[in-house]
């Protein structure tokens, strides 16, 4: 079975070793297999829960509440109702986020739909200037 | 609300063409109560992305996104006749 060295890892999530070391400290990542001579060796099961955490994370969910969305992860036919309701209600906040980036994608493409129109300038860069402006 | 927005540019070169065939095609029979006005993008961008506008000139008619390229004379008279025709059937 493949199995990676926590520089691995981190080189491939983009996280640090401490980070790493401290979600198996706090135990949002089970006890990692380690080696005959005591390095730690993450399997892929490892690394699709650390992607999960880092990802949570990015959406800015505490790590109370993603310890319980592992919970539901885990098993989901036995999640207390409470950690049911988290999940759905986390999942109303990815979907909210998605709107604005939707949102996001379109105000960005029409603006670079403007710039490649202009031979005079840039309108993309007077907007973002006008925008700093208006702070 | 109006009943056609033109979105416009500054510095989109087939802008000024849109805004005049518009003007243009409204001359026609049976157009008279049809308004329009034009959005200048920069200026109104959170409608424009509302509208879904993403190239200009893009022209909006009640509401809707028909064109997102400078239309033909006649496709733009078929579509505000078109529109009209479902406007009347709402009265």
């Amino acid at each position: 079975m493949t199995s990676y060295a926590i520089g691995e890892v981190a080189s491939q999530l983009v996280m640090s070793v401490d980070t790493l070391r401290y979600y198996e400290k706090i135990g949002l990542l089970p006890k990692v297999g380690r080696s005959e001579s005591g390095i730690r060796r993450y399997q892929n099961k490892d690394i699709s829960r650390l992607r999960f955490i880092k990802r949570a994370q990015q959406m800015n969910f505490s790590l109370a509440e993603i310890a319980d969305l592992l919970t539901m992860r885990e098993d989901p036919h036995h999640a207390r109702t409470e950690v049911r309701q988290l999940t759905a209600n986390k999942l109303t906040q990815v979907e909210a986020r998605l709107d604005e980036l939707n949102t996001l994608r379109k105000e960005l493409t029409l603006l670079l739909n403007l710039c490649a129109a202009s031979d005079r300038g840039c309108p993309i860069i007077a907007k973002i200037d006008a925008d700093e402006s208006e702070k | 609300m109006v009943d056609i927005e033109v979105f416009t540019s500054s510095v989109c070169n087939r802008c000024q063409a849109a805004a005049g065939l518009v003007e243009q095609v409204l001359k026609a029979p049976g157009f008279e109560t049809v308004s329009w006005r034009e959005v200048d993008v920069v200026t109104e961008i959170d409608h424009a992305v509302a509208m879904g506008v993403l190239a200009m000139p893009s022209i909006v008619i009640g509401g809707e996104l028909l064109f997102s390229t400078l239309p033909g004379k006649q496709q733009l008279h078929h579509a505000i006749k078109k529109y009209l025709a479902g406007r009347s059937d709402d009265d």
